[in-house]
C-alpha cells in the first residue's frame, strides 16, 4: 500500500519553494486501478514524481508498504515500483525487446546480462501487452500507442507491485485510450496501478478508484460515482454548471450557441436523435412534439435511408441528409 | 534473430580488418620490410636483420599498438559522453579536457624554458615523459573543476555548456601564453598539438596500455548504467541507478582515458566524436553491450587507417596524425553517415 501522510509536494530550488499541493492524506488501494484526475497545472505529474521517489517531499511522508519512501534505497524502490513518464524516449536505435529488457536492470548482475528467467520475464511482458510481434522493431518505428505499450511492458518486466503512469493515454486515439486503460485494468489482478489522465469520461467508466486533485492542491478520493454524486467532479470539470461535465449523463457537454429561431421535431429512432443533436449544435431551440411556433421537422425512418420533411407555413420541403435540412432551415423563404 | 547474425558478421569483419590493418601498418614505412621477413622477425626466428628487428620492435609495433589503444580509448570516451549528455556533438574534447591537456603542455614548455624543467631534466626524467605528465595534470585540473561544478548543476545539458565554456577559457589562456611566448617554445607546442603515435616503445607504451585497458574495462562495467541512461535520468533512477553517481563515474573514466591518450599522443580530435556515430549506424543499435566493443574495434581501425594515410606522401614524409585524421576521416564519416541515413534516430 502507498500512503501519503500530511504530504506537501512541490519544487525546491536553492531557497525558493514552490508548493504545488499540501496537507495530502490518502492511500492507494491495493490491487486496484486508480485514476488521478485534475486540471492542467494541478500537480498530477508532481504527485506521481513524488510518489515514485524522483522528487523529494517538501514535508510530510509517503509510506511504501509501511516504510517511508525516503528511507528506502534506490535499488529497493526499483524492485517495488516502476514508472511510465511523459518524457520522450530517445536513443531510439533500441529495439522493443531491448527497451523492455532494460526493465530487468534492477534484477540483473553488474554487467546487466540477461539470464534465463530474465528473458522469460521479458517475453512474458511483451506477451501481456500484446507486442510480441513488434519485439525486433526499432522504437523510432513505433506508433504512439505501440510505444506506450512497450513502456508498459518495460514496467512489467521490472516486476514491481506498483506501476505509476503519467498520462499514458495522451496522444492516443480514442480506441487506443480505451484499449490501454482496459489493459491496465486487466493487470490489476496482480498489480496496483495509478495513472493520471485528462480523459474524465473514460476514467469514471473504467477506473476502480479516483484521486481528484484541484487547482488549490487538495485531493479528494473515492469511487467514481461517489465523487460525481458529491459534486466534486462537476466542480472541477464544469463551468458554472453550464457546460463541461454533466452530472446527469456523465458526458462532457459543450457551450451552446444562441441563434434566433426555434423549431419543433417529430419522429423517433436514431435519425431523430441525431437530428436533435444537429439542431442543438447549430443553435436552434427545439420543441419536441407539434403545435408550436416556427417550422416543423418530420423525421421519417422509412426504408434504409431516413428522410426529412421541413414544414414551414404552407410549404413542405424535403431533405435527404441532415446537412440539406440545415441548409433549408437557414435559408429564408 | 536476424539482427544478432548481422552483429556477429560485422564484429568478425571489423576484427579481420583490424588484423589486416595492424599488419599493414607494421609493414609500411620508409624502410621496406617484406612480409615473410617481418613475420619471422616478429615470431623470434630471424636474428640476422638487427636493424629491421629494431625498427619493428622499437618503432612500428609500439606505434601500431598505440594507434589501437588510443583509438579505442577515444571512441569509447566519445560514446560515453554522447550517451551521458544525450548529445550527438559531445566528445571528450568538448568538455575542455583536451584543452586542459594543451594548457598543461604549454605551461610546461614555458617553465622548461625558464629553467625549472631543465633542472628536473637533469634528474634523468625524459622530457617527453614530463610533457605527458604536464598534459595529464592539465587535463586533470580542468576535469576536477568540471566535477566540482557538476555537483551544483542538475541538468546535463547545462553541464555540457559549462564544459564547452571551460574549454574555451582554457584555450584562451593557452592562446595568451602562445601570444607572449618565443618562436622556439611555440614550435615545441605546435608539434605537440599535431599529435603523434610514436611512443617509441618501452615503459611509455606499458603505461598507455595499462591505463587504457583499465579504463576500457571500467567502461564495459558502465554499459548497464549507460543503457539505463538512454531512457533519461528519471527512468534510470527508477531502475535503481543513481544519475549523479553514474555521471561522476563516467566523467572520471573519460578523464582517465582522454587524459592518458592526450598526454602521450597529443590532442587527437575527430575519432572520439565520429566513431561512435559510425558504429551506431553500422550496428543499428543503441545497446552499449554491443557498442562498447564495436567502438573499441572501430576506433582502433580508424587510427590505424589514419596512420597509414599519414604515410601516403612517401619519400619519408609523414603527415602529423591529427592532420591525417581530419583530412581523411571527415569526408569518410560524412559519406558513411549520409549513406546510413539513420543517425537522426540516435538522439
Amino acid at each position: 500500500m502507498i500512503e501519503a501522510k500530511e504530504l506537501v509536494i512541490g519544487y525546491r530550488a536553492y531557497k525558493n519553494e514552490r508548493l504545488v499541493a499540501g496537507g495530502l492524506n490518502f492511500t492507494l488501494p491495493d490491487g486496484r486501478l486508480t485514476a488521478l484526475l485534475g486540471p492542467n497545472g494541478s500537480g498530477k505529474s508532481t504527485l506521481i514524481r513524488t510518489l515514485s521517489g524522483l522528487q523529494p517531499v517538501i514535508s510530510g511522508d509517503v509510506l511504501l508498504d509501511d516504510v517511508s519512501l525516503s528511507s528506502r534505497s534506490r535499488v529497493e524502490l526499483s524492485k517495488r515500483l516502476s514508472i511510465v513518464l511523459q518524457e520522450p524516449i530517445r536513443g531510439t536505435h533500441l529495439s522493443v525487446f531491448e527497451l523492455v529488457a532494460l526493465g530487468r536492470i534492477p534484477h540483473t548482475n553488474r554487467m546487466g546480462n540477461l539470464a534465463g528467467p530474465d528473458l522469460e520475464k521479458v517475453y512474458e511482458s511483451l506477451n501481456a501487452t500484446g507486442i510480441t510481434a513488434l519485439s525486433t522493431r526499432k522504437i523510432s518505428q513505433l506508433s504512439d500507442g505501440e510505444l506506450q505499450r512497450a513502456m508498459i511492458a518495460k514496467a512489467l518486466a521490472q516486476e514491481t507491485h506498483y506501476i505509476l503512469l503519467d498520462e499514458p493515454t495522451a496522444h492516443l486515439d480514442v480506441l487506443g485510450k480505451i484499449e490501454l486503460i482496459d489493459k491496465l485494468r486487466s493487470l490489476t489482478t496482480s498489480k496496483t496501478i495509478l495513472f493520471s489522465t485528462h480523459d474524465v469520461e473514460l476514467a469514471l467508466q473504467m477506473a476502480d478508484h479516483i484521486w481528484l486533485i484541484d487547482e488549490n492542491g487538495t485531493v479528494k478520493t473515492g469511487a467514481p460515482e461517489d465523487l460525481v454524486l458529491e459534486g466534486s467532479i462537476g466542480n472541477i470539470y464544469s463551468r458554472n454548471q453550464e457546460w463541461g461535465f454533466d452530472n446527469q449523463t456523465g458526458q462532457i457537454l459543450v457551450p451552446l450557441i444562441n441563434r434566433s429561431g426555434g423549431c419543433s421535431v417529430e419522429g423517433s429512432g436514431l435519425a431523430y436523435e441525431w437530428t436533435l443533436k444537429a439542431l442543438k449544435r447549430t443553435g436552434y431551440a427545439v420543441n419536441t412534439g407539434s403545435g408550436t411556433a416556427g417550422p416543423t421537422i418530420r423525421v421519417a425512418a422509412s426504408g434504409a435511408r431516413p428522410q426529412w420533411m421541413l414544414v414551414r407555413e404552407n410549404t413542405v420541403l424535403e431533405a435527404r441528409s441532415i446537412q440539406q435540412l440545415l441548409d433549408l432551415l437557414s435559408s429564408r423563404p | 534473430m536476424n539482427d544478432s547474425v548481422k552483429t556477429y558478421v560485422w564484429f568478425s569483419l571489423l576484427a579481420f580488418l583490424l588484423v589486416v590493418l595492424f599488419v599493414t601498418d607494421i609493414l609500411v614505412g620508409t624502410v621496406r620490410i617484406p612480409l615473410p621477413d617481418a613475420l619471422s622477425i616478429l615470431s623470434g626466428k630471424d636474428h640476422d636483420h638487427i636493424a629491421w628487428s629494431h625498427i619493428l620492435f622499437q618503432i612500428r609495433v609500439p606505434k601500431a599498438f598505440t594507434a589501437v589503444f588510443a583509438g579505442s580509448a577515444l571512441s569509447v570516451c566519445g560514446l560515453q559522453m554522447q550517451t551521458l549528455f544525450r548529445n550527438p556533438l559531445a566528445s571528450p574534447s568538448e568538455l575542455g579536457i583536451s584543452a586542459g591537456a594543451a594548457l598543461g603542455t604549454g605551461l610546461f614548455i614555458f617553465f622548461l624554458d625558464q629553467g625549472v624543467g631543465i633542472q628536473l631534466h637533469r634528474l634523468g626524467i625524459g622530457a617527453s615523459w614530463m610533457i605527458a605528465l604536464a598534459a595529464a595534470t592539465g587535463a586533470g585540473a580542468v576535469f576536477s573543476l568540471l566535477l566540482i561544478i557538476s555537483r551544483f548543476v542538475k541538468d546535463n545539458v547545462v553541464l555540457l555548456i559549462v564544459g564547452l565554456m571551460l574549454g574555451t577559457l582554457t584555450l584562451a589562456i593557452t592562446g595568451l601564453w602562445q601570444y607572449f611566448s618565443r618562436p622556439e617554445q611555440l614550435q615545441a607546442f605546435v608539434s605537440w598539438t599535431f599529435g603523434s603515435l610514436g611512443v617509441s616503445g618501452g615503459p611509455r607504451l606499458t603505461v598507455l596500455a595499462s591505463a587504457t585497458i583499465a579504463g576500457l574495462l571500467f567502461s564495459f562495467f558502465l554499459s548497464k548504467t549507460l543503457n539505463a541512461l538512454l531512457l533519461g535520468e528519471n527512468y534510470a533512477s527508477n531502475l535503481g541507478i543513481s544519475p549523479r553517481k553514474a555521471r561522476t563515474l563516467i566523467l572520471l573514466n573519460t578523464c582517465l582515458l582522454t587524459g592518458v591518450v592526450t598526454a602521450f599522443c597529443g590532442p587527437i580530435g575527430f575519432v572520439g566524436i565520429a566513431v561512435p556515430h559510425v558504429m551506431r549506424s553500422l550496428f543499428a543499435t543503441s545497446n552499449h553491450m554491443i557498442l562498447m566493443p564495436a567502438c573499441c574495434l572501430g576506433g582502433a581501425l580508424a587510427l590505424l587507417c589514419c596512420d597509414l594515410i599519414a604515410q601516403l606522401p612517401g619519400n619519408g614524409i609523414v603527415l602529423p596524425i591529427n592532420i591525417a585524421t581530419s583530412l581523411a576521416g571527415a569526408p569518410a564519416v560524412i559519406w558513411i553517415i549520409l549513406k546510413m541515413n539513420n543517425l537522426r534516430n540516435s538522439f
